[in-house]
């Protein structure tokens, strides 16, 4: 099986002592809420015109032979205009019933670790633990991954160019993601 | 699922013979033989019993000979590509299985000499709700786009405009054999939009060579010819099979898919939907590529999933309705009230319609759905096969 290479450590690493760490703290501190409140045209404005937005699927493997990731099928494995159309569904229709009643979803961004790839071009690491709750039921369910983001800085702000998101299970215990991670 | 050395395919049962441990504990990987880890029994590619260690002990015993102390092995058989095994000796064999459908599931998988690639793993994922919400679903449920994937409807993503009187995509051909089912969608308003011109009067594989079925490229359209009887090139050129589901847990689907950056995607794949007990099943859901189409691999891939499973645009919102009839079925009187399966248009076969099986054309009702059942009951009541 092909499996995905992830360079954990491309870049100088961004210091904690750098003011630009902080920024990024604030960004995904604020994207995290964005998506909790869903204020999801927020979020639109944080990606790029080229964004790749994936969560590649994971299989079991023996010790040795890489994390399990495909370098080809994915959960999600979107461009801009897709993410639009997600976005699109919840705000023009009254029907997009997977999300309403809306899905509460609580996430933890941790263990930031950005890396300067060249002039306000950086890689950054996060892990992430989402919590959902729908209707009365319970338990919650549990998503925690790492995700691996390229973000642009320029005169518009920040941009994010690529997501990849890591989910640790190779089996979701979810009826689905109809949400971003 | 393990190809030997040989090339040959065997479907094991993954538990020790000696204490029940799981043998092989990876989905994929290769390996010359799988060694049970709690005391090192250890089995060939094709299931035979190899041996254990300190052999002069014989910690196999004797009462089962050696030769009979091999993984348990399943029948296996293979369609297009794909691995089918039974743990019934007594069942018939996979083209039997088929009977009638299979002469639609070829216009579905079937059509070029190279066939489909399979593009990475699956999706996994577990839904709370019985298998058969599922499988009675992708049996013929055609009549659910109207309200649970009426967000696309609205969208303009799926069919036309839509009212309460009107159901773009609901009508065609359902057609259903031994409990399997799959539903026919007409061709016209595609050949308008994409060929922007009326196709009356082509020869189907006139048509087929105007719009090439999903992931078919041109320069194949003439191996339709060679591959399909007349009958089958009149119902792929106008009423190609879209969506369905070999009894009991699997659906496919095989239809163009038009994606919001403007590109013409297809959706085509697999689904198993394998029980994990009464409440829960997990939804495994491939994507296929037909060979030749490699470099719009990505493209097909992408527009598969946008719709289909975890993340799909479509079953995001089944998985919604599964989940719920689960709940309802273990409410002290909602558990007593019975499912209505009533509106049973019964056989309506168009003219010209060569296909066997029952068909049902017109308005997608109960019927796909009710034979899935009644399949079902069959085997419940062991009258199996």
């Amino acid at each position: 099986m092909q499996t995905l290479e992830i360079d954990t450590a491309l870049g100088e690493r961004v210091s904690t002592r750098d003011p630009v760490y902080l920024d990024i703290i604030e960004l995904l501190d604020d994207e995290a809420a964005m998506l909790d409140d869903e204020r999801l045209e927020e979020w639109l404005e944080l990606m790029s015109e080229d964004v790749r937005y994936w969560a590649p699927v994971r299989v079991t493997l023996n010790r040795g032979q890489g994390l399990g990731y495909s370098d080809k099928m994915g959960h999600f494995d979107e461009n801009l205009p897709m993410l639009q159309l997600r976005v699109r569904r919840l705000r023009e229709t009254k029907t997009a019933w997977s999300e309403d009643p809306p899905s509460r979803t609580r996430r933890f961004v941790t263990n930031v670790r950005p890396f300067r790839l060249g002039d306000d071009s950086y890689r950054v690491a996060s892990n992430i633990l989402l919590l959902r709750s729908r209707g009365d039921r319970g338990p919650l369910d549990i998503l925690s991954a790492r995700r691996e983001d390229l973000w642009r800085r320029s005169g518009d702000g920040w941009k994010c160019a690529e997501r990849t998101i890591l989910l640790d299970q190779t089996t979701l215990m979810v009826q689905n993601l109809s949400f971003f991670l | 699922v393990a190809r030997g050395e040989d090339g040959e395919v065997s479907v094991l049962l993954n538990v020790c013979r000696h204490r029940g441990m799981e043998v092989c504990r990876a989905e994929s990987g290769n390996a010359a033989f799988f060694r049970c880890p709690y005391h090192y029994w250890t089995y060939g590619q094709d299931g035979r019993f190899i041996g254990l260690p300190v052999a002069k002990e014989q910690m196999q015993g004797d009462i089962i000979p050696k030769d009979e102390l091999g993984l348990r092995r399943a029948r296996v058989e293979r369609y297009v590509g794909m691995i089918f095994a039974t743990w019934d000796e007594q069942a018939p064999t996979l083209a039997e299985y088929m009977g009638d459908i299979k002469w639609y599931l070829d216009l579905m998988f079937d059509r070029t000499d190279e066939g489909f690639v399979v593009s990475g793993p699956p999706q996994r994922f577990l839904i709370p709700a019985n298998w058969k919400c599922a499988g009675e679903q992708f049996a013929g449920d055609g009549y659910h786009t109207l309200g649970l994937h009426r967000s696309l409807l609205e969208l303009g993503v799926l069919g036309g405009a839509v009212g309460m009187d009107s159901a773009p995509g609901m009508y065609g051909v359902d057609v259903s054999a031994s409990g399997h089912g799959l539903r026919c969608i007409p061709q016209a308003e595609t050949y308008q939009a994409f060929a922007g011109a009326s196709v009356d009067g082509l020869s189907p594989i006139d048509k087929l060579r105007l719009v090439p079925p999903p992931g078919v490229t041109p320069d194949r359209v003439d191996q339709l010819a060679r591959r399909f009887t007349p009958g089958q090139l009149r119902v792929l050129a106008d009423f190609p099979p879209a969506a369905g589901g070999m009894f009991p847990n699997s659906g496919c689907i095989n239809f163009y898919s038009p994606m919001p950056d403007g590109k013409l995607g297809v959706a085509m794949g697999w689904h198993s939907f394998v029980p994990r007990g009464p409440a829960g099943f997990e939804l495994l859901n491939w994507v296929f590529v037909q060979r030749g189409t490699e470099a719009d691999e990505e493209l097909h891939r992408r527009s598969t999933i946008f719709g289909a499973g975890t993340t799909g645009v479509v079953e995001m919102d089944d998985a919604e309705a599964w989940p719920s009839m689960q709940r309802s079925a273990r409410g002290a009187i909602g558990r007593r009230q019975t499912l209505k399966y009533q509106a049973l248009l019964g056989d309506k076969k168009p003219d010209d319609w060569a296909g066997p099986g029952h068909v049902y054309g017109g308005f997608s009702k109960d019927d796909n759905q009710w034979n899935w059942w009644l399949r079902w009951l069959d085997f419940m009541t062991g009258k199996a096969w």
